[in-house]
């Protein structure tokens, strides 16, 4: 991670570019989690409000230097220092492009599943978590409604 | 070519302890286990392979030696036995108060209490990495009750700057810390917490807060606390009622000093030193350092880099005078010296 990417000249500026310190609690987040669910989550393990979080990982003087793609990637890494997991854990929560919310506010919502529960509580996850999963992904048969319709246990019911 | 030593000591800045990471990593830190090499290969050396070998020798006198001595015996078992006995208590737990002049080892002694609890803990519930048993926090000078809820949220690395209400930060400060399991909290440089001003009675009485919200037990360390103000009114009281007083001290010239010494001598890293020359400068030593283990340790350290920088590779009385040690300790020698 590039300490002051921006190159600027106040510390009071460039201070906000340092790596964020590792929060003292963390959580595990599934493949697939919707990012800002993520951020949510570990906001709550941590006794934070959410804004709190988001303002100690923001960066806007890496506005000004990366690309998009190179935005996000930045964002990564912060919110990796900040949650204590890897790289590539982070890398594999799901990040979609803002302006997909905003053209279709409803149409965004419907692409958000809850996660398998079964595979949740392996990693100490008792509360629902917002997943993108698309429909046609069906690594267990509980995950979508068809699915957990066919099983019959309700076991798979969304939360 | 000979791989003489990891060259890479120098470079290893740690955190400071009043930072989680810092914390840990002062926890998770082995004693320095350099070996000597054999004369001849000491000898054989080349330029670049020696100045290594010398970098890491003297990484190796730079950290801080910690040698069990009586006080920090006491102060571990004390602190240990208060922390099983606080384990089910729901009233006001006990704690420890540590109280001495500067340099005669209080925060060496509550940081290895912390440091054996911690491994105590990691050993029995392996599998909870989340867990923070212990926290390190300093009292602030001229504290407020804000300044002390952010020592604690900088120990955590919690972005709570934002908040204004100094009970919304302690608030998220102690939940933080039930949920991840603290049991033992250190308060270092507790003669800041002055009861005769009414700043120092706001902070006592935010520190109490946290012993009441927190299922931790407490143990403070500081200089002179008898007689610098926190024991006086109702708060200081109440202190003194709750909590035990452990007061350390220099050294007598004793048979402990003498094992003090040759303790650290094992520790020297020296290829001409010849063992048992600093025990039979005990009485030199008593009176250069007026028997303060901060100021002996000191002393012995920095004698063994110049033995090394300078090749004398060995300790003797003509170079452990020509170290500067602490103003307090080199005034009671010339002290001492005049009145002679």
């Amino acid at each position: 991670m590039t300490l002051n990417p921006a190159r600027l000249a106040h510390f009071a500026d460039w201070v906000t570019t340092l790596p964020p310190r590792p929060l003292p609690r963390t959580v595990t987040p599934v493949p697939g989690e919707y990012h800002l669910d993520y951020l949510a989550r570990l906001a709550d393990a941590n006794h934070l409000e959410f804004a709190e979080l988001t303002a100690a990982l923001n960066d806007t003087a890496a506005l000004t230097l990366h690309s998009p793609r190179g935005w996000k990637q930045h964002d990564q890494e912060r919110l990796a220092a900040a949650a204590g997991q890897p790289l590539p854990r982070i890398a594999r929560l799901w990040w979609p492009d803002p302006r997909v919310y905003l053209r279709d506010p409803e149409g965004f919502r419907q692409m958000l599943r809850p996660a398998c529960r079964r595979c949740t509580a392996r990693h100490g996850i008792h509360g629902p978590v917002a997943c993108h999963l698309p429909p046609h992904l069906r690594a267990h048969r509980e995950l979508t409604s068809r699915d957990a319709g066919s099983v019959g246990s309700g076991a798979g019911k969304r939360v | 070519m000979v791989v003489v030593a990891d060259t890479g000591q120098l470079e290893n800045r740690r955190a400071p302890t009043t930072t989680l990471e810092g914390w840990r990593s002062f926890v998770n830190a082995d004693p320095s286990d350099l070996a000597l090499l054999p004369a001849e290969q000491w000898e054989a050396l080349d330029d670049r392979d020696r100045r290594d070998y010398d970098d890491a020798r003297i990484a190796h006198h730079a950290e801080l030696v910690v040698v069990s001595t009586s006080a920090i015996t006491e102060i571990t078992t004390e602190g240990q036995m208060l922390v099983l006995m606080n384990q089910r208590e729901i009233g006001a737990r006990r704690g420890l108060i540590v109280s001495a002049d500067a340099a005669t080892g209080k925060t060496t002694s509550i940081k290895q209490l912390g440091r054996l609890h911690e491994l105590r803990v990691r050993a029995r519930f392996p599998a909870g990495r989340d867990r923070i048993p212990v926290v390190y926090v300093t009292c602030p000078p001229k504290g407020s009750p804000r300044k002390l809820a952010m020592e604690f949220t900088r120990f955590l690395g919690l972005p709570l700057r934002t908040r204004a209400n100094v009970t919304d930060i302690a608030d998220a400060v102690c939940q933080v810390l039930v949920d991840a399991r603290t049991d033992l909290v250190l308060v270092d440089e507790i003669h800041n917490l002055n009861h005769g001003t009414p700043a120092g009675e706001d902070l006592s009485d935010h520190l109490k807060y946290f012993t009441e919200h927190l299922p931790a037990t407490f143990i403070y360390a500081g200089i002179d606390v008898e007689r610098c103000g926190v024991f006086t009114g109702t708060r200081g009281r109440q202190l003194a009622g709750r909590c035990g007083l452990i007061c350390t001290g220099a050294f007598p010239y004793r048979d402990e000093w003498a094992q003090l010494i040759a303790a650290l001598e094992a520790t020297l890293r020296l290829h001409h030193h010849e063992p048992g020359t600093l025990p039979a400068q005990g009485k030199y030593l008593h009176q250069r350092t007026g028997g303060m283990i901060g100021s002996l340790t000191h002393l012995i350290r920095g004698a063994a880099i110049r033995a090394i920088l300078g090749g004398q590779e060995a300790l003797t009385r003509a170079l452990l005078d020509t170290v500067r040690i602490d103003h307090a300790a080199e005034s009671a020698t010339r002290r001492a010296s005049s009145t002679r």
